[in-house]
């Protein structure tokens, strides 16, 4: 089997991952790549002592071609790998380093799917016993203009990003605004004041540089919340009551959205979204993620865990109260999906300090509420 | 490379050994290069964390470590974000950026896009055995086919790939 073409497509992980990943997960300082290769190790001192006496015996001229190369060698390593602190090393490095949204400072490490998968084994006897408590975010420079007022909590609500550079938020609780951050359901994010779920704010926020995807616009609403709220989190597992959303036995009811082609003139991406008053709920182009998040929101926290398998996204409607006592039977009945409440060890981000914000509505500058983000 | 068990584990040579694979298990999985890092990331943490509950009379540990890689990856293919946008939120913008562009033409995205046209098992497969670097054997008893029928489903995937090189 002629599988040269695969085989050529394996490479060797960036060492600056590796020695990253190996400091998070303790492993010692040997085993990052470098290491593997332990014969030139071993042979690196005869190396040397060899290289030392062919450049003794050299000529005036091959010598001074050799120091040169040698000092052009140093002065490009010392450029491309500064010095770090021990803490640097530990620190995560955000998805969107490497792809043109602004890193995130080594001082302050921000929380990532990286961390917020740590948690203390039984019997543990390392650091990551000890969860720290992580800024929610370090970056300060990743808005331009942010503008923070509060909202009636009642009416039109939802979260977004539009162009890949505006994040809008209207209508929601902080801890509705902190799960969107951290990428976990409401339900996930515990601990902290009262008012986290019972104020709601607006937020609009322009980012200094367009991002390359939503995820990448994280780590600055993480930055948004350290700076405007002051949030402080930390992960952790606990054991939680959630609601599991799955293909009921008689299999999904659901239908895919139509196929939209951006190569016909005149068809328009319809908007995704949900549409809903206290009866009705209308999904258009809709995951069963985003989904079963909004069945969260509705049924006022509980997280709603989509195991459903089903990719893609859904155009339905779903009629009647939705409720934890009523949702069942119509998810089952209308769509063929099965919400069941369990209870389960769930990853959560823990709510360590926060205040409210200085809201920008209530700024004496200037006729726009828009304040730089870095002005505060 | 033997581990008897959690305690006697040797997270030098495992990390050495098993990040490269677990690394390119992604790569082929997804066949792109963003969330690798990530994804290795938590493959590797939820083994450090739960290798208390190792013992030896599992799988192997490399077994083990990329049947939490195929969840991990699992995962993240089920829950790939979509937003539920606001009203007021323009439309996003769906042009692909420079580095999006390259990206496409290399030849992981060259890989991705032949291999999106594989049934789920095959691609599977194929990013176990090419991306991990792991024997059918190993395989057999991560998808729970007989070896026999890995090295059947592996040999007509790649030659279907090869065809259209």
């Amino acid at each position: 089997m002629n599988d040269d073409f695969l085989h050529r497509l394996r490479v060797q992980p960036p060492l600056e991952f590796s020695v990253r990943l190996a400091a998070n997960l303790q492993v010692p300082p040997g085993a990052t790549r470098s290491a593997r290769r332990s014969p030139i190790r071993r042979a690196w001192p005869a190396l040397v002592l060899l290289a030392g006496a062919a450049f003794a015996a050299a000529s005036p001229a091959v010598r001074a071609i050799v120091s040169h190369a040698w000092s052009t060698l140093l002065t490009v390593y010392s450029n491309a790998v500064p010095a770090v602190a021990p803490e640097a090393v530990l620190a995560p490095r955000p998805k969107s380093a490497s792809e043109g949204a602004p890193a995130v400072p080594a001082q302050a490490p921000a929380q990532s799917s990286l961390s917020s998968n740590l948690t203390s084994p039984p019997g543990g006897d390392t650091a990551l016993d000890q969860p720290r408590t992580l800024p929610a975010a370090s970056e300060s420079n990743g808005f331009d203009t942010v503008k923070i007022t509060k909202a009636p909590g009642k009416g039109p609500a939802g979260i977004g990003i539009g162009n890949n550079e505006t994040l809008s938020v209207r209508n929601r609780s902080l801890r509705t605004i902190i799960a969107f951050a951290y990428d976990v359901d409401r339900g996930s994010v515990v601990g902290g004041p009262d008012w986290l779920d019972k104020q709601a704010y607006n937020i609009v926020a322009h980012a200094r540089a367009a991002v390359k995807s939503g995820d990448d616009m994280l780590p600055l609403v993480k930055t948004l919340l350290a700076d405007r709220f002051g949030l402080q989190v930390h992960p952790d597992v606990r054991q939680l009551a959630v609601f599991v959303l799955s293909v009921g036995q008689g299999g999904s009811r659901l239908s895919s959205s139509p196929a939209f082609s951006s190569e016909l003139p005149g068809e328009h991406h319809p908007n995704p979204g949900i549409s809903a008053d206290d009866d009705t709920l209308v999904a258009t182009h809709i995951s069963l993620k985003a989904f079963s998040q909004d069945l969260s929101l509705n049924m006022g926290g509980p997280a709603v865990l989509d195991q459903t398998g089903l990719s893609g996204t859904y155009d339905f409607t779903l009629r009647g109260p939705r409720t934890p006592e009523a949702l069942p039977a119509e998810l089952q009945e209308q769509l063929g999906l099965q919400l069941d409440a369990v209870t389960a060890p769930i990853n959560v981000i823990v709510v360590d300090d926060v205040h409210e914000p200085t809201l920008d509505v209530q700024s004496a500058s200037a006729s726009s509420a828009e304040v730089p983000a870095g002005a505060r | 490379m033997v581990w008897n068990s959690a305690r006697d584990l040797d997270w030098n040579a495992i990390y050495a050994d098993q990040l490269p694979r677990v690394y390119n298990y992604f790569r082929f999985r997804l066949g792109r290069h963003t969330d690798i890092e990530d994804l290795t990331s938590r493959t590797f943490e939820k083994a450090w964390r739960a290798r208390a509950a190792y013992s030896n009379d599992l799988a192997a540990f490399s077994t083990w470590l990329f049947k939490i890689a195929q969840n991990v990856g699992t995962d993240y293919l089920r829950s790939e974000r979509s937003y539920v946008p606001l009203e007021e939120v323009p439309e996003i913008a769906a042009v692909g950026t420079p580095q999006e562009v390259a990206e496409h033409d290399s030849d992981l995205a060259k890989l991705g896009r032949l291999t999106a046209q594989l049934a789920e098992r095959e691609r599977e497969l194929i990013a176990l055995r090419y991306g991990g670097d792991i024997n059918n054997r190993l395989i057999a008893k991560l998808t729970g086919l007989s070896e026999s029928n890995v090295g059947v489903i592996l040999h007509r995937a790649v030659q279907t790939l090869k065809a259209q090189w």
